[in-house]
């Protein structure tokens, strides 16, 4: 089973989108991967709640393609906040939620939701990057998910973009077993993946391309190029999101 | 039979590489059933004096003259270049020319990176620019915040009308899109790989509408990228094997003149 963790739509333009989505999800041979809506980075109130009807609407009758995320801004009101979790996460049908570049993981404005997802068992994806160039004003990395990994311990966190994290992004995070990474993240440098493996085992690393960003062949491309044995590869494939993401399958 | 377009032996000096040393890498084309790679110097890229570098690998290729074709690396702004390039084709055998305008101080509308071309063009042999050589955003602090100016390098073969030229590992169907008019005027042509092109979104399928099956190449990467990322991409390929045939070896045999 290959389950695409990390995967992009367009709010705006959803319909078409998911058709896309899905298209390509045949046409590469993979079962399913996440839908998480695109919006703005700083949300509005009501985005929560149009998340949420979009992915009812959507998984009516599509559900077999997708493991659902509610995308969250931290920033937003936690009252707001909490209210979308709960109706459209703890009741479904998201089984996740994502967390973009909008607030530094180890902020105290985080823990309000870090305690949330952590007391509801909800698993949260992070984008993470060690940069020197480009960097996002509150874009966390490794550093800060690790600080979020020690003060949340049963949170369980997917880091995004382990070739963005690099060697010491792994490093960071391979203390706290409740932290996961991704595959994505920037060109296929040789080398950063193979020392994920190594350091943090098959069970802590999940299949995500980041489309649109980058497509699952460049990212599949990476896991194949791994020296492991079948099983660790299908736990990266999708048998880790399976474990995780259990509620949507 | 494949061909790869790109490949680096030497050190990169912001982080550890493997398979670098061409045993090595000569050993990662067996696992990949690459027959052909081009490899050029990155020790030359960083040497003051680029022909350390190329004499280097000129030297270590020998012994793999049947699967290594080495192209120079030439710094247009440094002093007696033009001597260091026809060393280079004439004495040292090298089949084509790496040009790094990000990383040495010189931009390509200048006149000595015009004749450099022209200099390629006259003597029958291709001008490689990578885009760039890795990702800027996680770069080491010392490391260029540049990549290939997409107007200078139109400019570029628009000054070496008779010159090939391959571009690679960046969004090369932009850049193909970009040069098409100035190319279409031009006895020689432009190829370009799709390291950084993807198969399931639109980037392959246009550069491939925009060049034609005749001007994309393979190229890897290797060693600074894993290799299965590009043959998983021409597996899921939705072309013709008469077209991958010309991408993965065709197009390059004919740009090096090989029998």
């Amino acid at each position: 089973m290959i389950i695409d963790c990390h995967w992009h739509v367009l709010f705006d333009d959803y319909e078409r989108v998911i058709q896309t989505s899905i298209n390509e999800l045949k046409r590469c041979g993979m079962d399913r991967c996440a839908l998480m809506f695109h919006l703005d980075l700083y949300q509005k109130e009501g985005d929560l709640h149009r998340q949420g009807e979009a992915l009812k609407k959507v998984l009516k009758d599509r559900k077999e393609y997708f493991v659902p995320f509610l995308t969250v801004d931290p920033n937003v009101d936690f009252g707001i906040v909490k209210e979308g979790v709960e109706e459209y996460v703890v009741k479904g049908p998201a089984v996740a939620v994502k967390v973009h570049h909008s607030m530094k993981a180890d902020r105290k404005e985080f823990e309000p939701l870090a305690n949330l997802l952590s007391m509801h068992g909800i698993p949260v994806l992070i984008h993470c990057w060690y940069k020197t160039v480009q960097k996002y004003e509150n874009e966390s990395d490794p550093s800060n998910i690790a600080n979020l990994a020690a003060k949340f311990p049963d949170l369980k966190i997917i880091m995004a973009h382990i070739t963005g994290c690099g060697f010491r992004g792994i490093q960071d995070i391979a203390p706290y077993p409740n932290v996961y990474v991704d595959t994505s993240g920037s060109q296929p440098e040789d080398g950063i993946m193979q020392y994920g493996l190594d350091l943090l085992g098959a069970d802590r690393i999940l299949f995500g391309s980041d489309f649109p960003g980058r497509d699952p062949a460049t990212q599949l491309g990476r896991i194949y190029s791994l020296d492991m044995s079948e099983e660790d590869r299908n736990k990266i494939l999708g048998g880790n999101s399976v474990r995780l993401f259990g509620g949507a399958f | 039979m494949l061909i790869d377009m790109c490949g680096y032996l030497g050190h990169w000096p912001f982080r550890k590489i493997n398979n670098n040393d061409v045993e090595s890498f000569v050993k990662v084309m067996d696992d990949y059933k690459i027959n052909l790679s081009v490899v050029s110097s990155l020790n030359a890229v960083f040497y003051k004096d680029t022909m350390q570098g190329n004499e280097e690998i000129a030297e270590e290729i020998k012994p793999y003259s049947d699967r290594l074709v080495a192209f120079c690396v030439i710094n247009p702004a440094y002093p007696a270049w033009e001597k260091d390039f026809r060393t280079c084709i004439e004495k040292l055998g090298m089949k084509g020319l790496m040009m790094y305008p990000y990383y040495h101080p010189y931009r390509l509308t200048e006149a000595n990176a015009i004749r450099l071309a022209n200099l390629a063009g006259e003597a029958g042999i291709p001008v490689h620019i990578p885009v760039s050589i890795i990702n800027v955003r996680q770069r080491h602090w010392l490391d260029t915040t540049e990549i290939l100016n997409t107007s200078d390098f139109i400019a570029l073969i628009k000054n070496a009308p008779n010159t090939d030229f391959i571009v690679s590992n960046g969004a090369t169907d932009a850049i193909a899109a970009a040069a098409k008019d100035a190319d279409s005027k031009r006895k020689g042509k432009v190829y370009y790989d799709f390291q950084r092109v993807e198969v399931f979104l639109p980037s392959f399928e246009r550069l491939l509408a925009t060049v034609g099956p005749e001007q994309i190449v393979l190229g890897t990467g290797n060693p600074l990228q894993y290799l299965d990322t590009q043959f998983v991409k021409l597996h899921y390929m939705d072309v013709s094997d008469e077209v991958k045939d010309l991408i993965t070896y065709k197009n390059a045999a004919r740009l090096l003149k090989l029998a």
